[in-house]
């Protein structure tokens, strides 16, 4: 009896725990449930939701924002053309009726349609019977289901069902059907029905329809519209040494326009780009005293080669003496410290005048033992 | 024995569907995390734009115009060149109201692809009519227009503008134009009355406000999100409510002109 009787306490308080779970169960689920509801967010109300602008008389425009989504293009243009029943054009833009599309069989002929809007009011066309429902451009009127040009723009009139010009805009003038110019704007003359530039470079006038010369530069004059050469400048130019100026013909003045050589001098030296110009200055191109440390009654050798020289000597102060513009010789035996010398002229008129180099050669010390 | 069997099926059974609550509570932070994770795994500006352009779609459980704009900003910065970037930037700021942000970005967009994305100046067109600027806006639908074929949303619009901009006799025939092409459409056939009835044509203005009334009766929210994409779904039936009233006022503002009228 005490057995049963504990068993069945256990059992009640099993049941009573697990009546409190599912109660926090269901409170918390409640609970995540209504955050649920803050965490999703909220609908967003656009400025185009209620917004509607009002016109002069206060009328309520609604405009649309289709063609704003780039990633959905074409939802606003207009609707496939399809046969007047319904049904898609064939391939070869023939419609069962045996019209081509959007075409319709009227009276026995085919017609442009007018566009499908049967369910509006006849009264949108101001007319009753075949116009009703149709819709046609400005200048057109629906006739038997047909748009018909009925009107034209300022300065046409319908000529059998075209628009022709009655009038033309200023600078314009009307022949037959068509406008022509008439006048040309300021800097255009009229030719050949075409208006032309007047405007000409600087030296050129605009004269019988074309630019021609006006004005000719320093040293021309103008001679039957043409440049033609009146100064030879002070040009000098070189003939091998001579030196030569281009004067005019007749010393001057408009002659014929020619210019004649006339010789000025021959260059004592040479002639070069119309001047005459002096010797080049002289040089020693080679100059070698070796060795220069000898023992004593040794020998050394001289060598040299001038350029730009009218004359070359070479001296030792051991007396030792050659000429020429170049040279190869063996000293005497040295027998103390000699210099030797080279001095060349230069050419008449050469800066410098003269050009000199020297070396030195020395006897090799003799060492003995006390 | 058999009870604690029992009693664990049931707390295992209890805790598997907690989990599942938690997940599904906790889905979209969580989703946005793994998102996160996955763009930083290989970060680009194509990627970047693609999570753009999934949360500014038109899909009700994922758009989130935020989220949209933080990628947008990403693909900005890795790669400013990448097509359209700019010009969601500009159409999320225009439709947060942010319109002179809004013209700046949709300025760079045009500055960096010009012509090769007319739909470009079509959103500048639309900046600047909601901003009241609406003779640049007509220049802006103009050259939009001139690069595409006719579409019903740019000739009601550059029309809007022409008659906010005193040139109604201009914006009657765009409207006309637009009608033969979409005879039945709300916009307009609203934007047409309007115009026919500031050019005196009251009888015309008050046929075409009937037939606005009519069609903006049968549009439906996919029609309203495709007139108006980027918007969030959960609003469609708010703007076509603003769009059925409108018309509806117009008809009955004309009527009584028409009826108050010596001519007719």
């Amino acid at each position: 009896m005490r057995h049963h009787l504990h068993h069945a306490r256990v059992k009640a308080l099993d049941v009573l725990r697990e009546q409190r779970f599912l109660l926090v169960v269901s409170v918390a689920i409640l609970a995540l449930a209504a955050v649920s509801v803050i965490a999703h967010p909220s609908k967003f109300s656009s400025a185009e939701v209620k917004f509607a602008d009002a016109s002069q008389s206060g009328l309520s425009i609604i405009p649309a924002s289709c063609p704003s989504d780039p990633h959905r293009p074409g939802e606003c243009d207009p609707p496939p053309i399809v046969c007047p029943d319904g049904s898609a054009v064939p391939t070869n833009g023939v419609c069962p009726s045996g019209c081509p599309a959007p075409g319709v069989l009227v009276n026995g002929q085919c017609v442009q349609s007018c566009q499908q809007n049967s369910e509006r009011s006849s009264d949108l066309s101001g007319g009753a019977g075949n116009n009703a429902g149709c819709s046609c451009p400005a200048g057109f009127s629906a006739v038997n289901g047909q748009c018909v040009l009925t009107s034209c723009p300022s300065g046409y009139t319908l000529v059998n069902g075209q628009c022709t010009a009655t009038s033309c805009p200023a600078g314009y003038t009307l022949q037959g059907s068509q406008c022509f110019i008439s006048a040309c704007p300021a800097g255009f003359v009229l030719q050949g029905g075409q208006c032309v530039s007047t405007q000409c470079p600087a030296g050129y006038t605009f004269q019988n329809g074309a630019c021609v010369v006006s004005s000719c530069p320093s040293g021309y004059a103008l001679q039957n519209g043409n440049c033609v050469q009146t100064s030879c400048g002070s040009a000098y130019f070189c003939q091998g040494n001579d030196l030569y100026q281009n004067v005019p013909s007749s010393g001057g003045g408009i002659d014929g326009g020619q210019c004649t050589a006339t010789f000025v001098q021959t260059c004592a030296y040479a002639c070069t780009s119309g001047q005459c110009i002096g010797p080049s200055a002289p040089t020693v191109a080679l100059w070698s005293v070796l060795p220069v440390l000898v023992r004593s009654s040794e020998r050394t050798t001289i060598t040299w080669q001038a350029q730009n020289v009218a004359s070359c000597t070479v001296t030792g102060s051991n007396g030792d003496s050659w000429s020429g513009l170049s040279g190869h010789q063996i000293s005497r035996p040295i027998i103390a410290q000699t210099t030797y010398t080279i001095l060349c002229q230069g050419l008449s008129g050469a800066i410098p005048p003269s050009i000199t180099r020297s070396a030195i050669v020395n006897i090799v010390p003799i060492f003995r033992e006390r | 024995m058999t009870s604690a069997t029992d009693r664990r099926t049931r707390i295992a059974v209890l805790a598997a569907v907690i989990v599942v609550l938690i997940g599904f509570v906790f889905m979209r932070p969580l989703a946005d995390f793994f998102e996160d994770i996955a763009f930083l795994l290989a970060p680009s500006g194509a990627r970047a734009a693609a999570f753009g352009d999934m949360h500014f779609g038109a899909s009700a459980a994922i758009y989130d115009i935020d989220r949209a704009e933080y990628f947008y900003q990403k693909a900005a910065a890795l790669d400013p060149q990448y097509p359209y970037v700019y010009h969601q930037l500009a159409r999320i700021e225009f439709l947060k109201g942010n319109f002179n942000t809004a013209v700046f970005y949709i300025n760079k967009q045009i500055e960096l692809h010009g012509d090769t994305a007319p739909s470009s100046y079509y959103v500048k067109g639309l900046i600047e009519g909601y901003m009241g600027r609406y003779a640049d806006a007509a220049k802006d639908y103009e050259h939009y227009l001139s690069l595409v074929p006719p579409n019903w949303a740019g000739m009601n619009d550059y029309a809007w503008v022409l008659l906010k901009a005193g040139r109604a006799a201009d914006a009657v025939p765009e409207t006309q134009r637009g009608l033969v092409l979409f005879p039945d459409n709300a916009w307009l056939l609203n934007t047409s009355a309007i115009g026919l009835f500031e050019t005196g044509k009251l009888k015309e203005a008050l046929a075409h406000a009937k037939a606005a009334v009519e069609a903006s009766g049968k549009i439906t929210e996919s029609q309203w999100l495709t007139a108006y994409p980027g918007n969030d779904p959960k609003v469609a039936q708010e703007g076509i409510a603003t769009l059925r009233k409108s018309s509806e006022d117009n008809m009955h503002m004309i009527e009584a002109a028409l009826a108050s009228s010596p001519v007719r």
